[in-house]
């Protein structure tokens, strides 16, 4: 029995998975914010503010306040992450000085099925929302057939930077 | 043996070929969570039932599965079923036999049985009218009918999963009814069974989940459920890794001192609150490996 189970367990495991990293945070600042001199912003949330990104964008996944950088355009460069079907998904997302989506690239995906979440059709239609959006798949943003969970997650995650800038950025 | 040599080169090449939905953290419990449409997957599942009140017993039933989205919300899967029994003195009364044996008249019912065969073929159809993801649960309908030279088998499923915690929290229940047909070498037995299965598992870190699952079996005499022959729990935790390319889930599950009898004969075959027989063994065991190609 113990044999057969670890036999089966051997053949598994010698599939190895293969990390996708289409971008690094240092390519996707120059590709999304050309030409543009950023500067990270010293951010410390306090869990009342934490409470209420969780509560207007439904993600549990730590928000890391120390992946946000701002140009002197006023405009934002944040990085963030959030739950893959297997791993992390990680994405950046840039902000116009008024707090609007301006672009967002996936930097990773690991995942079987989906990585159509990355293409600029599909992350279009975030283009322009802010956080008066509700950013909520079958409304305002179409999911991607075979990978909702992906599109889900990635909709939520926007939701809770764009309440990261009313919360913090937009705050006097 | 030549045919236990062919179903593992086939098993091989489908491995070969090079997982994910119909992926479930789950050894027993279906969830809703179905293969995307135009997606293929290649399963292989084994389920051992080894030890009952006395003496050896192991009984694998393995199942070689091809598995399509044709919709995003309709899979369908194709079996090949097959087993290893290896029984000896395990029965109450010290004969042969248990689940998978199927002694002859003439076999000497205390001597060894040992057995590989392709038992049947089957396909499963999964129908999700709710999606977990988007709608408030998930829920689908499934449907199986197996056949085989001594088989022939319906089941039928109500999967519903609810998820929590950016979904890596998966709470999930089946019912699930089966009515089967198999005719031994000394009687022909018609029986039918209903399982409320559930369970819970989380995704601890990345690519792994871990959690427990439960059962409630209950067999019927015929076609119907309305001669109730025994009920059964069975208890026990599972484990799940999931990537890219590939899932494997192992589980086990302990059957627990809670079993019920209903007539004299099933009561014959409780030894310390577990019931034995032609049914069910100590323990059970589950690994499943994933491979979308």
């Amino acid at each position: 029995m113990l044999r057969h189970l670890l036999f089966l367990c051997l053949v598994g495991l010698s599939f190895h998975a293969s990390a996708v990293d289409y971008m690094t945070e240092e390519q996707a600042q120059a590709a999304m914010m050309p030409n543009l001199v950023l500067s990270k912003v010293a951010v410390k949330l306090d869990p009342a503010q934490r409470n209420q990104m969780e509560d207007r964008s439904g993600v549990h996944e730590p928000f890391d306040e120390h992946r946000v950088w701002k140009a002197s355009t006023g405009q934002y460069f944040i990085v963030d992450e959030v739950v893959g079907k297997h791993e992390k998904i990680k994405y950046a997302v840039s902000l116009e000085a008024n707090g609007a989506v301006k672009q967002i690239e996936v930097l990773t995906y690991r995942e079987s099925y989906g990585s159509e979440v990355r293409r600029p059709e599909w992350l279009s239609q975030f283009f322009g929302k802010t956080s008066k959006d509700t950013l909520k798949l079958g409304a305002d943003i179409q999911g991607i057939s075979g990978a909702t969970l992906s599109s889900k997650h990635i909709a939520q995650g926007v939701k809770r930077i764009l309440a990261f800038y009313d919360l913090v950025l937009a705050q006097p | 043996m030549l045919q236990f040599r062919g179903l593992v080169s086939l098993g091989l090449f489908a491995f070969a070929l090079s997982a994910q939905a119909g992926e479930s953290p789950f050894g027993w419990i279906y969830t809703a969570d179905l293969t995307p449409k135009g997606a293929r997957e290649y399963e292989h599942k084994s389920f051992l039932q080894n030890g009952q009140s006395k003496g050896e017993y192991s009984y694998w039933k393995h199942a070689e599965e091809i598995e399509f989205g044709v919709t995003d919300n309709l899979q369908v899967s194709f079996y090949l079923n097959w087993s290893q029994v290896n029984a000896s003195k395990n029965g109450v009364n010290g004969e042969t036999g248990g689940p998978g044996t199927d002694l002859s008249a003439s076999d000497n019912p205390f001597g060894r049985f040992r057995q590989t065969r392709v038992d049947t073929v089957s396909s499963e159809i999964i129908y999700r009218l709710m999606n977990p993801y988007t709608d408030s649960f998930g829920l689908a309908l499934y449907l199986e009918p197996e056949i085989g030279p001594k088989e022939r088998e319906l089941e039928w499923r109500v999967i519903l999963q609810k998820n929590y915690i950016d979904d890596r929290l998966t709470l999930a229940t089946n019912i699930t009814g089966v009515h089967e047909r198999e005719e031994g070498a000394m009687e022909l037995e018609k029986a039918s069974m209903l399982d409320l299965t559930f369970g819970g598992s989380y995704r601890f870190i990345n690519n792994w989940s871990a959690g427990l699952e439960a059962r409630n079996h209950q067999e019927f005499l015929g076609y119907g459920y309305q001669s109730k022959e025994h009920s059964a729990w069975f208890l026990g935790p599972n484990i799940h890794y999931g990537s890219q390319k590939f899932w494997v889930t192992a589980a086990w599950r302990h059957q627990m001192p809670w079993v019920k009898g209903y007539s004299q004969d099933q009561r014959d075959e409780i030894v310390s609150g577990r019931i034995y027989g032609d049914e069910h063994a100590r323990n059970e065991f589950m690994v499943k490996v994933g491979v979308p190609f």
